[in-house]
């Protein structure tokens, strides 16, 4: 019998359900299936299975030896964006069911971008309720901000609440009171009462799954919890026992928003935490590559379909946010910051009124997709652009599941150049311009405006398009190199992610302290999230080597309202420990808002810790090894429009049909490297270069 | 573009501004300096030669560098709105996002603004042409400068909106302004947060600081900064925030700077430029597809015991609209406005009903208004009215936005899209508490009501239940959590949607928000109330749909509670505080301190509603029911639908609908000059959603009702003669208008309802004063085509 052990990270996406098998031999294996929204968990079995064709390996076999399997899913999230999900009772303190119908006056515009605001603020609506009115029980008992009982829980109303809520038709109940942060006595009284009256039911507390002043976002949180909440349970019981079945004895892990992965146990009872964490996963595993590479300051970018997800990775500030926007709403949560803008391969282009070219935020999607997938799309795309220039090949892409049209291509960009009055080549290389700029916008917003210099980063871009565009957008926002990770892995990169993420947990604490007069407070507070990190690790049986704990202290200026997360990866008993903690403050916050916007009167506060504790599992295996294949097919050309030289040039084309790319030497562009289901594009004056590993450099 | 734009279009296709926003010769003589009258620049600005302009700009752009720069300034700008937020210390500005931030082109056209407070927008440019005016001599316009104005009568709403500004030059040349104004906490009068509710003028409120330098050639004066930082109970945190607005600046000059070094001077301006026209064309082709016409707006802010008259007239003629405040009271107490605030209100109004996928372009959107202000109005006050309490400052932008509805209403459907019936708190209601804590610390915030809104019905769908507003796109009430912390020693007992609020209409108005609070661990606390008086100033419909609902401001001294034993329940709904208090009415612009005991209420009105209630939809009526948006009792009344449990009574409700028909000609009287009986009409086309215009066979132009195509009256007249109307107290409404006669008992103030004496339809609803002569809001101008026949229609 074989001593080789795998993880098995597996990402289930809108289109295709990816897995990446690493092994301690140091083998890695990608699988790719379509996803089927009918039953996930058939998807989820058959990536393994296909990670496993043309090798020695089956399904079984890889789970029977198998130490980890790490899940990132989209099940909760598209059961809210398609409002999918349970029939959720709320209870709420008395006179405040309304908060999440009043949304503190801003329910019509969380999550849109700057420039749709104007457009949308007169002409939009809110998001459909997750809770109807008819199923919010308000129930008396008031805490004020200082966690003082003001009014005692009415514990006959919680329960006669309760039983009108099952009667009503309750799948879940979310309980969700105001002050709970402070003191959440009543809140787990009723979480109590319910286990009493209604023991199946799926039940869960605003304070305790997310310690976040403001109870708009934290009703939010908690009701979608319960929203997804028996849905998950439901879908994780599916995964662990088919897992069982096939002779898996280990524990199904999940992604989660933070980064890292939780046990199945926690996303029971915390499933909002799996929203998201497939595209977190790429972050975390381009965080891990870095380190390989030797570049710690990364910005990812991630091009599917219908968006560009940016994520800046430097070691000057965490990456994490406690508010985002899911479905129209927004949620306490603590999550990588990602941010997004409408440009992905399926951007449609069209004309405005004023007769102006524009791209995007609309996408054709999947499904009709680009025009020249031959499935009955008509507009033209961003994809669509890069066929009619030369950089999607027409014979293979996409895992050859699609035929590329070009003649379909052409006539999509057509109908837009005709009344523009510029060829079609202009019409396209206009797209490809300008979708391109709008990711570079993006990326200086993320960094030259917060303070970084983007001579400093370097791109780590991913999923199917990001190395079509990395080049140009990269440049165009000042950066000085694209890395594009070995592409038989990038268009996984998120399963990757998955494979080799360790269990963590993010612990939230607002904590309101002076800085530097309470240092005692401060290391207190993190030895006691410390101490209930380690707890929860136990608790869940996990065979873990260590636990790694990294500390962040949200620090302000006390008149000042934006915060900063600074990492403490120090102790805090000292005075010089607490030096260096301001001192550290006021070189991010430097950074961060400019020089000269520091307060004068110069106190300083914490509003809150954040603690991310790892459980660590062992080294995990690398996705990527040394490279052992060549590319064996020659070089051939093909006719590209660039825009640079304003002409069609003969361009070559490196064809890595199979296995990984080794170069042989610098790349001058222009030229293209062309996979099965991506294409590289060095464009005119960069140069492109391979590592032993199979990852691709390009010098901007 | 919707129409091709006719050779006639007074549109602008190179970006430069030819028109002027003001004929001097038709309105009163000045000097429109911002001394006494407010400042209006003339045509051709008197610049002092020593500036030097950038003009050259190309034409010759291609489409990609033109988008992709038009959203690099988009960017830009919105990097500036951010600086300031991140440095400012203001809640006002970092929770409430009162501010903004422009970029302008050399000559002060406001290019783009950013996507905060939109009744700014008037603002920048003023600004920028009153400096270029008065202080450039001299050499008094140089590179490096930075200016600060707070002068409500050249251009600010109040003098708590503190404009910093700076021309960036280009090769020695002046290429381009960057301006922001931004909400100050505190600049001094005898009033914490400077707004004065009992000001008799401005010399009870903070000065305003004409233009004056906070840099020259880059060098800090800090003799300026000092001075205007010492008028402040705050001094430290004005200091903040005007660094955050220089810096915000800064960043935009070296944005900019990477622009003009990437693709050169003349295309960046080109693009500039190019963005005016574009706005320009877009607003010129819209505006032709609506009929030639006047349109007037009218209603009433409560204040001081008085009912003051706001009205504003539009004249339509192809692609221009010229607007006078004739007829509005005159100026007086405190909350006037200045031509600033008049002109700001139809800007924005303009840029989101007819530019909003232009980024609103200030300059496209003026090269289509003309003014005709009436000096010494509410609306266009002089020196030295008092202004700080902003009223006419949000009156204005929803005045504007319903006047340029009741226009819209006649267009295609795109444009009725746009079509908005004023939202709530449409006067600017809004309220502070201030006290002290039981340690003895002091504490001021905004209740943040005011920010929850809602929006009025569309020409085509529902408003939005507290749904903010349509000129304040991030406004946030801030968390009960985040309020209870941070505005001063209180407890909320609740904070809830106003099921009813909303204006009834074939679309319902979104209904507002109540909250009630009590002092909680408290050594003394205020409850500081600006704005209109909410029993008067509701939310006017459109096309027959009512006004939102009344509001109330309420309070008690004592609210009556048991100790904190089990027995113990704090009142969590209305019914209750009425169990525990005997509440009464508060006046606006007053400072009520009703003790320790205390409990204060508020109940907000409503946004207005779209058509006749009794034309909505019964299936739409019964979700609102099951939504608990509207309550059985008013389904049946003011809609005209029974149900039962969760079910529609269709028999029940088709006699309760003809019930409110027979009602309707029970209750009104017979119009005024009807059309002759037997007159038959022909090409009858819609002006309105309501009504309509035909020809009789003697080609005489006659008003009709669209639902039934019955004749009104002729077109010469208003159509309300024509009609037959209902007149009675507010609160005679089915009892959803409250009783103004506590603080108004002298007001002879009614309300109508006109209706089509043929099918009963309401085609119009409104508040007037008792003997006021019919309103006369649609005209259509002699000749002028309908919209069926000029390019478009809603059918």
């Amino acid at each position: 019998m074989s001593d080789e052990r795998f993880r098995v990270g597996v990402d289930i996406g809108g289109t295709f359900t990816d897995c990446v098998v690493v092994s301690s031999t140091g083998r890695s294996l990608k699988g790719k299936v379509p996803t089927t929204p009918e039953d996930r968990s058939i998807g989820f079995f058959n990536s393994i299975d296909s990670a496993t064709h043309g090798t020695e390996l089956t399904l079984d076999a890889v789970l029977r030896s198998a130490d980890w399997i790490v899940h990132g899913t989209t099940v909760g999230t598209n059961a809210i964006v398609s409002l999918t999900g349970a029939r959720v009772g709320l209870l709420a303190t008395a006179g405040h069911g309304d908060c999440l119908f009043v949304a503190n006056g801003r329910g019509r515009l969380p999550g849109r971008a700057p420039e749709q605001l104007l457009d949308l603020v007169q002409s939009s609506s809110k998001p459909a309720p997750l809770v109807p009115k008819t199923m919010i029980a308000e129930v008396p008992g008031r805490i004020d901000k200082d966690g003082e009982v003001i009014q005692p829980l009415d514990e006959a109303r919680v329960a006669s609440a309760v039983r009108d809520l099952v009667a009503a038709g309750a799948e879940s109940i979310a309980v969700s009171f105001l002050w709970s942060i402070r003191n959440p006595s009543h809140e787990q009284r009723v979480q109590e009462i319910v286990a009493e009256l209604a023991p199946e039911m799926f039940v869960c507390c605003g304070a305790d799954l997310v310690k976040h002043l403001g109870e708009y976002e934290r009703t939010t949180a908690v009701v979608m919890n319960a929203y997804i909440g028996p849905l998950m349970v439901r879908y994780i019981s599916e995964i662990e026992d088919r897992a069982r079945d096939l002779g898996y004895i280990g524990d199904v892990l999940f992604a989660q928003c933070a980064g890292g992965a939780i046990s199945a146990a926690e996303a029971r009872r915390a499933p909002i935490l799996t929203v998201n964490s497939g595209p977190v996963a790429g972050v975390v595993q381009s965080q891990g590559f870095g380190h390989q590479i030797g570049e710690s300051n990364l910005i990812t970018a991630d091009m599917g379909g219908t968006t560009f997800d940016v994520a800046v990775v430097s070691g000057a500030s965490n990456l994490t946010r406690e508010i985002t926007e899911l479905g129209g709403y927004e949620l306490a949560l603590p999550m990588m910051d990602i941010e997004s803008v409408g440009a992905g391969g399926g951007s449609i282009a069209w004309i405005d009124d004023s007769g102006r070219l524009n791209v995007g935020p609309q996408s054709a999607g999947a499904v009709p997709g680009p025009a020249c997938y031959g499935r009955g799309g008509t507009m033209p795309t961003v994809t669509d652009a890069d066929v009619v220039l030369g950089i999607i090949p027409t014979e293979s892409y996409l895992h050859g599941d699609f035929t590329i049209h070009r003649n379909l291509a052409e006539e999509s960009i057509n109908a837009l150049a005709r009344p523009l009055g510029i060829s079609l080549m202009a019409a396209a290389a206009g797209i490809s311009k300008i979708v391109d700029a709008k990711m570079a916008d993006l990326i200086q917003r993320m960094t030259q405006y917060r303070g970084h210099d983007p001579k400093d980063f370097v791109m780590v871009a991913f999923g199917g398009a990001g190395p079509v565009h990395a080049s140009r957008c990269a440049r165009d926002a000042g950066l000085r190199r694209v890395v594009v990770p070995n592409p038989v892995f990038a268009p996984v990169w998120s399963a990757g992610g998955a494979a080799t993420a360790d269990v963590t947990r993010v612990l939230l604490e607002p904590l309101v302290a002076q800085v530097p007069d309470q240092a005692g407070v401060l290391q207190k507070g993190f030895e006691e999230l410390e101490a209930r990190a380690a707890k929860a690790f136990g608790t869940e049986g996990f065979n873990f080597e260590s636990t790694k704990f990294e500390r962040y202290i949200r620090m302000k200026y006390v008149a000042q309202i934006f915060d900063l997360g600074i990492p403490v990866p120090y102790e805090l008993h000292t005075p010089e420990s607490m030096d260096r903690l301001l001192a550290d403050f006021i070189e991010a916050y430097l950074i961060r808002f400019g020089a000269g916007s520091e307060d004068p009167s110069g106190i300083i506060q914490s509003t809150g810790l954040e603690l991310r504790a790892t459980a660590m599992m062992g080294e995990a295996p690398s996705l990527l090894r040394s490279s052992s294949g060549v590319s064996a097919v020659p070089d051939i050309t093909r006719r590209v429009y660039w825009d640079e030289l304003s002409e069609v040039v003969e361009t070559r084309v490196i064809k890595a049909t199979a296995g990984d790319a080794d170069l042989s030497g610098p790349i001058v562009g222009p030229a293209l490297i062309d996979f099965p289901d991506t294409v590289i594009v060095v464009r005119p004056r960069q140069t492109a270069t391979s590592d032993s590993f199979g990852n691709i450099f390009i010098d901007l | 573009l919707p129409v091709k734009l006719p050779d006639s279009s007074s549109a602008t296709f190179d970006g430069i501004i030819r028109s002027h926003e003001v004929d001097f010769s038709r309105i009163a003589p000045g000097p429109w300096d911002g001394k006494v009258q407010s400042y209006i620049p003339p045509q051709r600005l008197r610049i002092d030669p020593s500036v030097q302009f950038h003009e050259e700009f190309t034409q010759d752009l291609d489409p990609v560098t033109y988008e992709v720069l038009r959203w690099r300034f988009w960017n830009i700008n919105v990097e500036h709105n951010l600086t300031i937020k991140r440095i400012s210390n203001n809640m006002i500005v970092c929770y409430m996002d009162d501010y903004n931030t422009w970029l302008l082109t050399e000559n002060g056209d406001s290019l783009l603004g950013g996507p905060s407070v939109q009744y700014f927008t008037g603002m920048a440019d003023l600004s920028v042409k009153y400096t270029l005016e008065h202080r450039s001599i001299d050499g008094g316009v140089q590179d490096g400068d930075v200016f600060l104005h707070n002068d409500p009568f050249i251009a600010s709403a109040h003098q708590l909106d503190v404009a910093t500004y700076a021309p960036m030059y280009w090769d020695g040349k002046l290429f381009c302004w960057i301006f922001n104004a931004a909400h100050q906490v505190d600049l001094g009068s005898p009033t914490p947060g400077s707004f004065v509710t009992d000001a008799v003028d401005i010399y009870d409120e903070p000065t305003p600081w004409a233009p004056i330098k906070l840099y020259d050639r880059g060098v800090r004066q800090d003799a300026t900064w000092d001075a205007f930082a010492r008028q402040s109970r705050m001094p430290q945190s004005v200091t903040l925030q005007l660094r955050g607005q220089v810096s915000g600046i800064n960043t935009v000059k070296r944005l900019m700077t990477q622009v003009l070094d990437e693709y050169g001077p003349q295309v960046v301006k080109g693009v500039m430029r190019r963005i005016i026209a574009d706005a320009s064309q877009a607003v010129s082709s819209r505006l032709l597809t609506v009929p030639d016409g006047r349109w007037e707006e009218s209603y009433f802010v409560g204040t001081a015991g008085q009912l003051r008259r706001v009205r504003t007239v539009m004249t339509k003629v192809a692609d221009q609209l010229t607007l006078t405040n004739d007829g509005t009271d005159e100026q007086g107490g405190p909350g006037n406005g200045t031509y600033n605030s008049f002109r700001s209100g139809m800007l924005s109004a303009g840029g989101a009903q007819l530019a909003w996928d232009q980024m609103y372009c200030p300059a496209g959107v003026l090269n289509h208004l003309r003014f005709e202000p009436v000096p010494g109005l509410l609306t266009t006050a002089n020196y030295p009215a008092a202004v700080t309490v902003v009223t006419m400052s949000i009156v204005s932008m929803y005045h504007s936005s319903q006047l340029l509805s009741r226009m819209l209403e006649s267009g295609p459907r795109p444009l009725l899209a746009r079509v908005n019936a004023t939202g709530a708190l449409s006067s600017g209601q809004a309220s502070f508490v201030s006290g002290l804590n039981l340690e003895g610390q002091f504490a001021v915030g905004l209740v943040g009501d005011g920010a929850v809104g809602a929006l009025g019905a569309f020409g085509d769908r529902d408003g939005t239940d507290t749904g903010g507003h349509w000129w304040w796109p991030r406004a946030s009430s801030g968390n009960i959590e985040e309020l209870e912390t941070s505005i001063g020693p209180v407890l909320f007992l609740y904070r809830k949607e106003l099921p009813d609020s909303g204006g009834p209409g074939e679309f319902r108005g979104g209904n507002a928000v109540t909250t009630a609070f009590v002092p909680h661990k408290a050594l003394t606390l205020d409850h500081i109330i600006l704005g209109g008086d909410p029993a008067i100033n509701t939310s006017p419909g459109l096309a027959g749909g009512f006004p939102g609902r009344t509001g109330l401001w309420l309070g008690s001294e004592k609210l009556a509670l048991n100790g904190g034993g089990d027995g113990f329940r704090l009142p969590a709904t209305r019914s209750e505080i009425d169990q525990a208090a005997t509440l009464r009415r508060i006046k606006s612009n007053t400072t009520a301190s009703l003790g320790l005991d205390a409990v204060y209420v508020n109940e907000a009105g409503g946004g207005a509603g779209f058509g006749d209630s009794i034309e909505r939809d019964p299936e739409s009526v019964l979700n609102d029911i099951l939504r608990r948006q509207v309550s059985v009792s008013l389904a049946q009344t003011l809609y005209g639908v029974v149900v039962s449990g969760d079910v529609i009574d269709l028999a029940a409700t088709d006699t309760r609908r003809a019930a409110i028909r027979a009602e309707r000609r029970a209750k009104s009287d017979e119009p005024v000059m009807p059309a002759p009986a037997d007159v038959v009409l022909h090409e009858v086309q819609p002006f309105g959603y309501g009504i309509a215009l035909g020809v009789t066979g003697a080609g005489d132009r006659m008003w009709a009702c669209r639902r039934c195509s019955h004749a009104l009256t002729y077109a010469s007249l208003p159509f309300r003669d024509g009609c037959r109307l209902w007149q009675c107290l507010p609160s005679e409404v089915e009892g959803f208008y409250v009783d103004h006669r506590e603080f108004f008992p002298d007001v002879g103030y009614a309300f109508r309802r006109w209706f089509c004496p043929d099918c009963s339809a309401q085609l119009a609803a409104e508040f007037c004063l008792t003997d006021d002569p019919p309103a006369n809001d649609f005209q259509p101008l002699a000749g002028t085509k309908t919209s069926a026949t000029s390019g478009g229609s809603h059918e």
